[in-house]
């Protein structure tokens, strides 16, 4: 993909957004006996939207130089890999509770990133993470164990 | 005046004064710096175990506490891209760039000494003015508000280097379309919410900014496989010279500390803006008065940059005493648990406190410059402590500052729908970023423009649907000239230079 | 109140024979006499706002005077107090020992917004706290007093342009709907003007962008014992102890105008009448405790307390109430 694919690309989404934006905004219900006022919820939604198509619309039509963005020197393993951990983060920080979640995408992250010294993976990510614990439990901050609180228990 | 110093100061001068103030200031700073607390969660914390004390121990634990908690918030902003919390988020523009071009060191002492000096100067002004000031800030309206919002958009044009200034203001315009999702102010009606309760409320500003900036930022090391910069790990090893600001540095931003301090203090004073409108707003302006080779700099490392909104967000905590003290009415949410516990201590706020109360005044006053100064003097020694954290290698740093956006979002609201929305726009800014387009324009289209829309409504709703207040209220007409004085001038500054 | 204390000494006196017995027959005592020995204050709401402030007092309050020293507080904050309502539904086999705050909030919103649950969906514990609505102006305010600010509003609704802490169709408005409407003026005449929290809805009346605001007295205390203010009247049905010469709605013939912002106590549904009402005499221990009396002054709060059948009745009233003002102004069908 080129610059000028990319930019045009960017530049079409956006116009989209807007356009749904403005759409969505004839959708908005007004609340009864408002009709006294001249600026209801929906004015400012109408407005925004035109102006967020016409400037898209400009990038779309004229889109800008710019230098190539280079993908070709990209790891996207190691993005895709951060991603893929902050998803693990979300969907497992309320069954697995806050200190084995932070652990395990601390230590996947490191791994991704290229570290591999087991030491420091497991005493960095675990350190971190009781750490935290400890001093949001300090502040009085409940963080929970998720399942293994109801294993103990 | 100086009687009342005197006796504020001699009721305070006890050890146990002294050391409550240095407790308060380091665990209010580390409060601060951690992800998802900010001061309301420090003065929130603190109240039951205020109230138990003297009044005069109470006040100073809770103002070195504040003052603590905005401060630590820089930390984060400058050293990883990562704001503490909503009014350290201009903090990021400037201080994150000189962090990675190795100046962190120097970056944290501007903060430092901006947030004493804002700190300091809104105290004297609260001393010398509060009364008239209150009243001041009453005659200041909805459509004021709503010209004061407008003056705030034109720091736009500071944005507009990276990418072309189409970009700038399209980011401007989908940071507006993202603050009308959730419920509205005047009509409770919800716009953009799909059903979704979790957004119900409208979407966080520290999310998004988390989003924006030092996820993104994380990802996009990991992508393009980016190191640390020697510099920056040079400096950070130990180079500790760098946080000693020189006198190069220092005529450099005392105007700007002069210019945010005031600027700073006088939106705080206003109920309805706040610290972060504050910090916002005296970043734009020291961007519009900047001429030639130190506009440029603007939001690529500049030391005016990073020291005004540090500057003003300070100010306008100290500012926020003026309506807390004189008409017992907070503008935000840590005011207004500061303004329980003031009442509970025996203060009872009122236009003529500083004379029916002189002796609780004055240890108010006295309490806020302490504070300030033992933060500086206990936070100036500790800066190349914190600044290593940029020594650390890249792939351990990269995870470590993701998770400090997770916990950050996470802890505020333990909604994990938070955690999938942070995750999405953030792909959403890294595709941007990598086209350049700025991301700091959206943030300021947000945070602006849920109270640019309120107002305006307001604003017509009482005067019937004219627009003629724009013009026929005078601080309404001279900030809105200011606004168009600040988009034209460059432009006919060009034209200018053009003809030459 | 007698009956209530026995109830408790006994529970109290069961509560030592099931420790012991515990061990070996739990499922058989553990329905006769409930144990709290910890308190978890769920808060839909961000830190630092009313909700968040009546959790943190009951949280200090229950520690302070030794009932429980294990109490732990989580906001849990997004769409208005629902996200928090939802969770407490969805975790309910984990949540009983979770107290969650809120109040008329939930009326409002399960009323007047596509909003699934009700109290009804929750366990009512009991009603803590009201806070009683007055009507204020300026002190040099043309509407010397209540009368004249009624007779002024008959000639005119529009003569008087209204502020409140709340939206349109939120408790503020209706409270000035539910004013109007019972001294014989059309409701929907009103000019509101709608403001983000009491404090700001304040400045503006201070700065005359409103002539009146209609919102909890109590969070103006301060400004009408400072003369900044005034106080009209309140909307209750007795006087308060707070401001004993500010009259009532009813005493200036506005009959029926009686509303309150009100904060309760819920619990998981499903969780045991036995384990409700345990709940509900710790909190009757509680609220009797000076270090709740310094934590209830300090904050200025009304004290509502209701348990059992008469807080259940009290929240059908209260949305009946607000539904029929809802109605009037035309957010709802009938």
């Amino acid at each position: 993909m080129t610059r000028t694919q990319g930019e045009r690309l960017a530049a079409l989404a956006i116009l989209l957004f807007s356009l749904g934006y403005f759409v969505l905004a004839f959708g908005i219900k007004a609340p009864p006996s408002s009709d006294d006022s001249p600026f209801s919820a929906r004015s400012f939604p109408l407005m925004l939207g035109p102006l967020g198509m016409a400037l898209s619309l400009v990038l779309l039509v004229r889109p800008p130089e710019g230098a190539p963005i280079g993908a070709a020197g990209f790891s996207w393993g190691r993005a895709l890999g951060l991603v893929g951990l902050m998803v693990f983060y979300a969907l497992a920080i309320n069954r697995l509770g806050f200190v084995v979640t932070s652990a395990l995408f601390l230590a996947g992250g490191f791994w991704a990133l290229g570290e591999r010294r087991p030491m420091v993976l497991a005493l960095v990510a675990l350190g971190v993470s009781l750490g935290f614990w400890t001093m949001f439990s300090l502040l009085d901050v409940k963080l929970d164990w998720g399942v293994f609180e109801r294993i103990w228990s | 005046m100086i009687e009342g110093l005197l006796t504020g100061l001699y009721g305070l001068m006890t050890p146990m004064n002294i050391g409550l103030l240095m407790m308060g200031c380091i665990l209010g700073t580390f409060i601060g710096m951690m992800p998802g607390l900010g001061p309301v969660t420090a003065v929130s914390l603190l109240i039951p175990v205020v109230l138990t004390m003297q009044p005069a121990s109470a006040m100073v634990l809770l103002a070195s506490i504040y003052y603590g908690a905005m401060f630590g918030g820089s930390t984060a902003s400058v050293l990883i891209n990562a704001p503490g919390e909503s009014s350290s988020v201009p903090t990021t523009f400037d201080g994150y760039p000189m962090a990675k071009r190795g100046e962190a060191g120097r970056a944290l002492a501007l903060c430092a000494w901006g947030s004493f000096v804002g700190g300091t100067v809104a105290t004297l002004l609260l001393m010398l003015a509060a009364p008239t000031l209150a009243s001041w800030a009453l005659t200041f309206q909805a459509p004021e508000y709503f010209a004061l919002m407008v003056l705030g958009l034109t720091a736009v044009a500071a944005f507009t280097e990276s990418g072309g200034v189409i970009k700038a203001l399209l980011m401007t315009v989908v940071g507006l379309m993202l603050a009308t999702v959730g419920t509205d102010v005047a009509d409770g009606v919800e716009r953009y919410t799909f059903g979704i309760r979790d957004i119900a409320d409208g979407l966080s500003f520290v999310l998004l900014a988390m989003a924006a900036f030092a996820l993104s930022e994380a990802i996009l090391a990991a992508l393009r496989n980016e190191k640390v910069s020697e510099e920056a790990k040079k400096a950070a090893r130990g180079d500790v010279g760098s946080l000693k600001l020189t006198a190069d540095d220092i005529r450099e931003v005392a105007p700007t500390m002069a210019r945010s301090s005031l600027l700073g203090f006088v939106v705080g004073v206003l109920p309805g803006a706040g610290a972060t409108i504050a910090a916002f707003m005296s970043y734009a302006v020291e961007r519009n008065i900047a001429t030639g080779k130190r506009r440029e700099e603007f939001g690529k490392g500049s030391r005016r940059g990073v020291t005004a909104p540090e500057t003003a967000n300070n100010a306008a905590a100290g500012g926020a005493y003026v309506p807390l003290l004189t008409l017992g009415i907070p503008g935000s949410g840590t005011t207004a648990v500061i303004l329980g516990a003031l009442v509970a201590l025996g203060v009872q706020p009122g236009p003529r406190l500083y004379v029916d109360q002189s002796a609780m005044f004055w240890t108010v006053v006295v309490s806020m410059y302490l504070g300030n100064l033992i933060l500086l003097v206990i936070n100036l020694p500790l800066i190349p402590y914190i600044a290593r954290t940029l020594a650390i290698p890249e792939q351990i740093l990269s995870p470590l500052i993701a998770f400090f956006c997770l916990v950050g979002v996470f802890l505020v609201s333990f909604n994990t729908f938070d955690l999938w929305l942070m995750i999405g726009l953030c792909v959403v800014c890294i595709g941007l970023r990598l086209l350049d387009y700025p991301m700091a324009p959206l943030l300021l289209g947000f945070v602006l423009g849920k109270l640019l829309e309120e107002n305006l409504r307001r604003a017509l709703l009482v005067n019937d649907g004219s627009f003629a207040f724009m013009w026929e209220r005078p601080v309404t007409a001279l900030l809105l000239a200011i606004s168009i004085a600040c988009v034209l001038a460059p432009m006919a500054m060009k034209l200018a230079g053009r003809r030459c | 109140m007698t009956f209530k204390t026995t109830s408790l000494s006994r529970r109290q006196a069961l509560a030592g024979v099931s420790a012991l017995a515990a061990s070996t027959m739990l499922p058989a005592f553990s329905q006769a006499a409930e144990v709290i020995d910890r308190v978890q204050i769920l808060v839909g709401f961000g830190v630092g706002g009313g909700f968040d402030q009546t959790g943190r007092g009951i949280q200090e309050a229950l520690q302070k005077s030794g009932l429980i020293s294990n109490v732990a507080l989580e906001n849990r904050t997004g769409g208005g107090g629902s996200v928090a309502i939802a969770h407490l539904i969805e975790t309910a086999s984990r949540q009983q020992n979770t107290l969650m705050v809120n109040g008329t909030s939930i009326v409002i919103r399960s009323l007047s917004r596509e909003f699934q649950q009700t109290f009804r969906d929750v366990t009512l514990v009991g009603t803590v706290t009201a806070e009683i609505f007055g009507i204020l102006v300026n002190p040099g305010s043309p509407h010397a007093d209540i009368a004249a600010l009624t007779a002024a509003l008959k000639a005119n609704p529009r003569a008087v342009r209204f502020g409140g802490g709340s939206p349109r169709g939120g408790i503020d408005h209706c409270a000035a709907a539910l004013y109007l409407k019972q001294a014989g003026i059309d409701p929907k005449a009103m000019q509101y003007v709608a403001y983000d929290g009491g404090g700001k809805a304040m400045a503006g009346l201070l700065g005359s962008e409103v002539q009146c605001i209609v919102m909890p007295f109590s969070e103006a205390l301060t400004q009408i014992r400072g003369n900044q203010l005034k106080l009209l009247a309140i909307m209750d049905e007795k006087r308060s102890a707070d401001v004993p010469t500010v009259p009532t709605l009813a005493e200036v013939g506005v009959p029926g105008a009686t509303l309150a912002n009100v904060r309760a106590l819920f619990m998981a549904p499903g969780t045991s009448p036995a384990r409700v009402e345990a709940f509900a005499d710790l909190l009757d221990k509680l609220i009797k405790t000076p270090a709740w009396e310094e934590v209830r002054a300090r904050n200025g709060w009304n004290m509502f307390f209701k348990r059992g059948q008469p807080a259940q009745d009290f929240f059908v009233q209260h949305e009946k109430d607000i539904r029929a003002m809802l109605i009037e102004l035309g957010f709802i069908q009938a």
